[in-house]
Parts: structure tokens; C-alpha cells; sequence
């Protein structure tokens, strides 16, 4: 088998543009989530999410014109530049590079401004449909790079962005591709808000993963990218190896639609497979980034999850979920969370779990609470469940 | 590929029916399966759409989904029969399921944020909206069927079957799964199907006649479609081991994101019997198909092409398993289906005759509006693998 490492990121949160801007908030502890002002709020009693604020789109791109592209478009590109630029290829990435993105939305943002004409007895534009597409923005990273790679857009709800980046593991893994990128995104947008709003999912108040009062997610907006290459290929070319991934286990509930399974039964089958696969024993783990969305389900799922595979090691090992800070990203999760997961690791400062303050007998996990908390890494785990009962775990080291 | 995989089952609900034996008689037969549209504005125009899923859903507790997870439903229940396999005997972790989807549940899509929009929260379904996520199709099949293993959704344009099953391929060539199925299920909807025609790839663009012609001159855009189509995947040694029938092995399934690189296929074309072409829709993506296959058959001598789209329309998602679904039973019955062509097909193919023959290698091949092709490649299956 072959050895992947990560030799660029790229990330965009309600934390920032960029790797910096996102590192310092998780040192920081920094809450991103405040008033949702990407859509009209009037009809919602209150509305809180990470949105991307003041996100700018790079200039430099030059083969896609941003105007008719639809915010998903221009914050994936983003992120894909600044892994790109990381990356640092000479010439550009290889053309065979092979994009694989995780997505719940795609373009909904234009399908949904489309469908609003409709309604209001207009004819729909023509701007808004060609983006619209789940798949489009796969497709626009690689008409912006030239690339002739695969494509792939993965949609298993909000382990898509994991899902993602655990195929292009294991195709550079078995020698089959040497060079992918791959990652997950979706934006701040009315259809989901209105979505889980309905399935009364959302918090009143913040959002604090884990907390015995938690009362559910907020959501977030943003795009995460890394550029998975095949050992030899980077040090060949005197790449920078930021981390290696050594571990990807799935697996599915078939359970409920939108209800993870209570046990955990799934979840811990797709923990488990991620540690044999990278060959380590739970002990092993340094740090879990936990899927951690504040809904009581989730939360108490996910602790019997770690507890069913980790077993003792499930008191000690430290865990958190970045959501009560950049929201739920949805189908850019899995990847942003994999993206900090790695900020973390390189920087040797476990990233907070906001707004906890009162611990659960559900959920009695060793919880970050605190930001700023210096520890060794060396082997980190990033866990991501769906509806659908979609189960994604990753687990990278240091390299 | 570093495993022979082979496919062992196939299940379809499609315009000219439920189950294969109607996919397949439609097929043989030649039939167009367009109906003047019941279901959406402007009434009238031709569409070619499902009927009587309800009746064949055995799943009750799938009668409130939307009709593309149900369409998915009633094809995987068949292709689990067809393939004869007892799922309760099986490893749940190792079977996998991967489905092709474009637009997915549209019609809740539509009617959640419709329901929105007019009525605020109180209008918001959350009904509409758990099965209006773009992987509810394979977390509704994977309850129904306790498929606890990877289980993904794989969006894509046209190609999106062809992309669901080189993803499956990945699993069992990676020994992730034992069993994979892969599909594609999409339905009707009369926004999507105005979202197209304002695009102008609807029939009749150009004010002509409404049909579809896939690689004709005066093609003047597609007929919108519906469906669901699922196949059976094992490695080869699985399906010996346990006495299944074998439809065909994929030779390979081959991404083109520029169709002169398909050059590479030449030299293992020459033997290729039948071709069940996309026909890229009828739509301005024919050229891209064209050139695609023109330059993988350059080494043929001659085959028999047949464009699925013109009897079913274009069904997005579930289309590449449909063509790939043709062209497996071509192979195991032995037969060529009837060009559905009658007119002069541009130079680029013209390789293509007419001449029957007892089909041993087909391939199916596809062009998306995203600027891409595949080409999947059967052959009888030889039992060494």
C-alpha cells in the first residue's frame, strides 16, 4: 500500500478566509455564529449561523467568470486555490489530478432564487441554472485548473465532505492515482435553514456540542480543500508533507432517515474500521474532532459511539467539536473539520469545544473546554455522521 | 481493473414498465415510450414517464416517499432477486450500494420551499424536507434492505450512472464490499422540465417536430424521462463460488473529460458488437459523444449501435445503468438489439451497421452537459476470469 500525505489546504469558515485566519480563531476559541443576515430572517423567531463574512473571492482566477457562478462556486475556488497555491506544483497541479468534493447543496442558492421567480409569477432566469447543479462546482475546479481527472461529487448528507476525502485516500492508497484533491462544501442558505428548522433542530440559544442543555445546531457556511498526493510523488518533487492520512472507515445505520441509530452500533463500526486500517489501537488517538452538532441525537450517539470502540481509552482521550464555533458546515464538515484537525495537529493546541459548561452523563466524554490547551499530538480522528445514516471517520498524523 | 467484476443482477423500473422483461421488450421491440404529459404543464408535451410504482412497491413504509426513492426501491428489490441473493445470509458491513442522482427528489424539493416562501415556517414540511436530501434514495434503500455498508450518493449530469458505477467498482476492486449494487433513479418534474427547455435542450428547439434524434442533423433536443435502474456487482470469484448467474464482466469504465483521449481504448475495440450509445441526449453534447466514440472504435470493424435515449428519453441519472443494463443482457441473450436510428448518422460513426450478430463485447457510452464522457466495456464472462 501506498502512504498519502496532505501537502496543501484550503479553508473557508465563518472563522475566516484562508489557514491563518482560521487557526487563530480555533486558538482563540472565537464564536462565529451571530445573527444570519444571508437571507431574509423576518419569518424565523431567531436565527443564528456562521456565515462567511467579508469572504472575498480571489481575483486570479482566470476561466471562471465569478458573476454567474453561484456562491458555492466561488467559495470552493477559493479553497481550492489556496490549497493549490500550497501545494505549490510546478506548472500547476498535474491535469490528471482527480477532484472529488462532498456536497448536500450544490447550487441551491441559484435553483432556490430560480424557483422564487417562478413563484412570483416570473419568468426564472437563465443565470441561475448553470450553476445549480450539485455536481457544477466539482466541474468548475477543473475547468479553472485544467484538469482532466475524474470527477466525483459526493453527497452523503454531513459526511459527504469526509466520504470525499476517504476516496481519494484509498485511490492514491492502492496505487491506482498519485495526486487528488478533495474536500466538501455548501453555503448559508434559506432551504436548509428553513429544513431544520422545521425539524425543530436548530438552537435558541448557542451552540454548545456535548453540553447537558444543549438544544441543537447552528449552521455554517464554507468550503474545505486538501491536495492528497502519494508519498514518493511529494518528497520526489520536494513537496511539503503537512500530515498523513492513515486511516477511513464508513459505514451505514439503515436505521432512519434523519435519526442516528442510538447505540452507535454504525458509528463505531466506521471508527473501528479507520483504526485497523491505519494499524493502531484507540489508545493510539491523541485528539477525536467530533462530529459533535449540539442536537440531543447526535451528541449522545456519537459518546456511545467513542465508547464502544475506544473503550477505556474513551475517558481519557480528548475530544470537541468545532461546530459551536464555525456551525455546521454540512456537506464542507467533514473536510473543514479534517482541514482544522490538521491545523491542530501541526500546531500542538487542542481546538475548543465552546459554550460547554455543564457536562452530560450521556456524553461523558474528556471534553476540550477551554481554549488554548497545549498537548502532544501525534494521531488525530475527525468524525462525521449524515441522515441517511452515513458514518465517515478519518484518522491523519503527524508527518 | 485488478479484479474481474462481473454483474449478476439487474433491476429497472423504467417508461415502458416495471421490471427488465418490460425495459428489455421495449428494447428489442424498438418502442418509443413517450406519453403526452399528465403531470406538469404544458400539458401535452411529450415526456416519457413511470407508471404504477405504487402498486409495485411491496415496502409499505415507503408509500409517503418521493418517487425517486421509490423507483430505487421497486429496482433494487429486483436485482436482488434477479442476482439470487438471500441479503439475510450476508455480512450487512459488506455490501454496498452506491446511486447515481441529478436533481433527486425535486417534486418535495419544490413543494418544502414552495411551502416556505408562501407560508413561512408554518409551510415548511419537515416531511418534504428529510426526503428531499439528494441521498434519500440510497438511506431509503439501505433501511429497506439493512445495507450497512458504504453506502453513497454520487451526483453527476447524464453521467452520473456511469459515475455511480465506476464508484462501485472502486469498492469491490479496493475489497471494501463483497456485493455492490449501483444505480441511478431520477423523476419527473415540471420545473426541471422547464428549467431544460428555457435551456433550450428540450425537443423541439428549433420549432420542428417534438422527438428525440440522437446524432441527426436536425436533432432538436430531448425528451425528458424518469426511472431507476440497478445493477448487481461482485468480483468474479464470488459469483462462481456461488453458482450466479453472470450477465457480462466489466472489461473497463473509462472517464474522458476530452474525447481524443479515448485513442487509448482503440486497440481492444476492434471485437465489439454493440454499442448502446447515450446519444448525448440529442442535444448539442452529441458532438462530444461523436468524437469520443469515433475515436475509441477506430480500430472496429463494424457494430450495431442503438441510443437507449430515443425509446426511453433522457432520464439523467439512471440512464448510464439503463445503457449498461442493455448492454449486459445483449451479451447474456446473445442478441443485437434494432438500431433505433433510420436516419443517416454523421461520418464520424460510420463504422456503425446494421449487421446482427450474436453479441459477445458491448459497450455503453455517455456525454454529459458538464463537458465529459465515459465508456464502459462488456464482455461475455469467462469463467477464468
Amino acid at each position: 500500500m501506498k502512504r498519502v500525505v496532505i501537502t496543501g489546504m484550503g479553508i473557508v469558515t465563518g472563522l475566516g478566509l484562508g489557514k491563518d485566519e482560521n487557526l487563530s480563531g480555533i486558538i482563540e476559541g472565537r464564536d462565529a455564529v451571530r445573527e444570519i443576515t444571508s437571507f431574509d430572517t423576518s419569518v424565523y423567531k431567531k436565527t443564528l449561523g456562521a456565515e462567511a463574512r467579508g469572504f472575498k473571492f480571489p481575483v486570479r482566477l482566470k476561466k471562471i467568470k465569478t458573476a454567474r457562478y453561484d456562491r458555492a462556486a466561488k467559495l470552493v475556488l477559493a479553497a481550492a486555490d489556496e490549497a493549490f497555491g500550497e501545494a505549490a506544483f510546478k506548472g500547476g497541479p498535474p491535469a490528471h489530478t482527480i477532484v472529488v468534493l462532498g456536497t448536500t447543496l450544490g447550487g441551491m442558492i441559484s435553483g432556490a432564487a430560480y424557483h422564487r421567480e417562478l413563484l412570483a409569477g416570473k419568468p426564472g432566469r437563465h443565470k441561475h441554472l448553470y450553476d445549480y447543479l450539485a455536481c457544477s462546482q466539482a466541474a468548475d475546479v477543473s475547468t479553472e485548473w485544467g484538469l482532466t481527472g475524474q470527477t466525483f461529487t459526493v453527497s452523503n448528507a454531513c459526511a459527504s465532505g469526509a466520504n470525499a476525502i476517504g476516496f481519494a485516500f484509498r485511490e492514491i492508497r492502492s496505487g491506482r492515482l498519485d495526486t487528488a484533491l478533495a474536500g466538501g462544501f455548501d453555503t448559508m442558505c434559506e432551504f436548509t435553514y428553513a429544513g431544520f428548522n422545521s425539524l425543530q433542530a436548530i438552537t435558541r440559544s448557542r451552540c454548545s456540542p456535548f453540553d447537558k442543555n444543549r438544544d441543537g445546531l447552528a449552521l455554517g457556511e464554507g468550503a474545505a480543500v486538501l491536495v492528497l498526493e502519494e508519498l514518493a510523488q511529494a518528497e520526489k518533487r520536494g513537496a511539503r508533507a503537512l500530515a498523513e492520512i492513515t486511516g477511513y472507515g464508513e459505514s451505514s445505520d439503515a436505521f432512519h432517515i434523519t435519526r442516528p441509530e442510538p447505540t452507535g452500533e454504525g458509528a463505531a463500526a466506521a471508527i473501528k474500521e479507520a483504526l485497523a486500517v491505519a494499524g493502531i489501537a484507540p489508545s493510539d488517538i491523541d485528539y477525536i474532532n467530533a462530529h459533535g452538532t449540539a442536537t440531543i441525537f447526535n451528541d449522545a450517539m456519537e459518546a456511545a459511539a467513542i465508547k464502544r470502540a475506544f473503550g477505556a481509552a474513551a475517558k481519557t482521550v480528548p475530544v470537541s467539536s468545532v461546530k459551536a464555533m464555525i456551525g455546521h458546515t454540512l456537506g464542507g464538515a467533514g473536510a473543514a473539520e479534517a482541514v482544522i484537525s490538521i491545523l491542530a495537529l501541526r500546531s500542538g493546541i487542542l481546538p475548543p469545544n465552546i459554550n460547554y459548561t455543564t457536562p452530560d452523563p450521556d456524553c461523558d466524554l474528556n471534553i476540550v473546554d477551554r481554549p488554548g490547551q497545549k498537548a502532544s499530538l501525534k494521531r488525530i480522528m475527525s468524525n462525521s455522521f449524515g441522515f441517511g445514516g452515513a458514518n465517515a471517520v478519518l484518522v491523519m498524523q503527524s508527518y | 481493473m485488478q479484479h474481474a467484476i462481473v454483474i449478476t443482477g439487474i433491476g429497472a423500473i423504467t417508461p415502458a414498465g416495471i421490471g427488465t422483461q418490460a425495459f428489455w421488450d421495449a428494447v428489442i421491440n424498438g418502442r418509443q415510450c413517450f406519453v403526452e404529459s399528465e403531470r406538469f404543464a404544458p400539458i401535452g408535451r411529450l415526456c416519457a414517464q413511470v407508471s404504477g410504482v405504487d402498486s409495485a412497491l411491496s415496502d409499505r413504509r415507503f408509500r409517503r416517499a418521493a418517487d425517486i426513492s421509490k423507483y430505487a426501491l421497486v429496482a433494487i428489490k429486483e436485482t436482488v432477486a434477479d442476482a439470487g441473493l438471500d441479503l439475510a445470509k450476508l455480512d450487512p458491513a459488506r455490501i454496498g450500494l452506491v446511486m447515481g442522482i441529478t436533481h433527486g427528489a425535486i417534486n418535495f424539493t419544490r413543494e418544502f420551499h414552495a411551502g416556505f416562501v408562501k407560508d413561512g415556517t408554518a409551510g415548511a414540511s419537515p416531511m418534504y424536507f428529510s426526503d428531499s436530501v439528494l441521498n434519500a434514495p440510497a438511506g431509503n434503500v439501505s433501511i429497506a434492505l439493512n445495507i450497512k455498508g458504504p453506502t453513497h450518493t454520487v451526483v453527476g449530469d447524464s453521467n452520473a450512472g456511469f459515475s455511480a458505477l465506476s464508484y462501485g467498482l472502486r469498492l469491490l476492486e479496493h475489497g471494501n464490499v463483497d456485493v455492490c449494487f449501483i444505480g441511478g433513479a431520477e423523476e419527473l418534474d415540471a420545473v426541471t422540465a422547464g428549467a431544460y427547455a428555457k435551456l433550450n435542450l428540450r425537443s423541439p428547439n428549433d420549432g420542428g417536430a417534438e422527438d428525440i434524434r440522437p446524432f441527426a442533423p436536425d436533432k432538436n433536443g430531448f425528451i425528458i424521462g424518469e426511472g431507476a435502474c440497478v445493477l448487481t456487482l461482485e468480483r468474479m470469484e464470488t459469483a462462481v463460488k456461488r453458482g450466479a448467474k453472470i450477465y457480462a464482466r466489466i472489461a473497463s469504465a473509462d472517464f474522458f473529460a476530452q474525447p481524443q483521449k479515448a485513442a487509448s481504448l482503440a486497440p481492444g475495440f476492434a471485437g465489439v458488437d454493440v454499442l448502446v450509445s447515450s446519444g448525448a441526449n440529442g442535444t448539442r453534447f452529441d458532438e462530444f459523444e461523436a468524437t469520443l466514440l469515433s475515436t475509441a472504435l477506430s480500430g472496429a470493424a463494424s457494430m450495431r449501435l442503438f441510443c437507449l435515449k430515443r425509446l426511453l428519453g433522457e432520464s439523467f441519472a439512471p440512464a448510464g445503468v439503463m445503457q449498461t443494463a442493455a448492454a449486459a443482457l445483449a451479451i447474456n441473450l446473445s442478441v443485437t438489439p434494432p438500431s433505433s436510428i433510420a436516419y443517416p448518422l454523421p461520418h464520424e460513426l460510420a463504422v456503425c451497421g446494421n449487421t446482427a450478430v450474436n453479441a459477445k463485447v458491448a459497450v455503453a457510452s455517455g456525454a454529459g452537459t458538464k463537458g465529459s464522457g465515459y465508456i464502459v466495456t462488456l464482455e461475455a464472462p469467462r469463467r477464468d476470469g
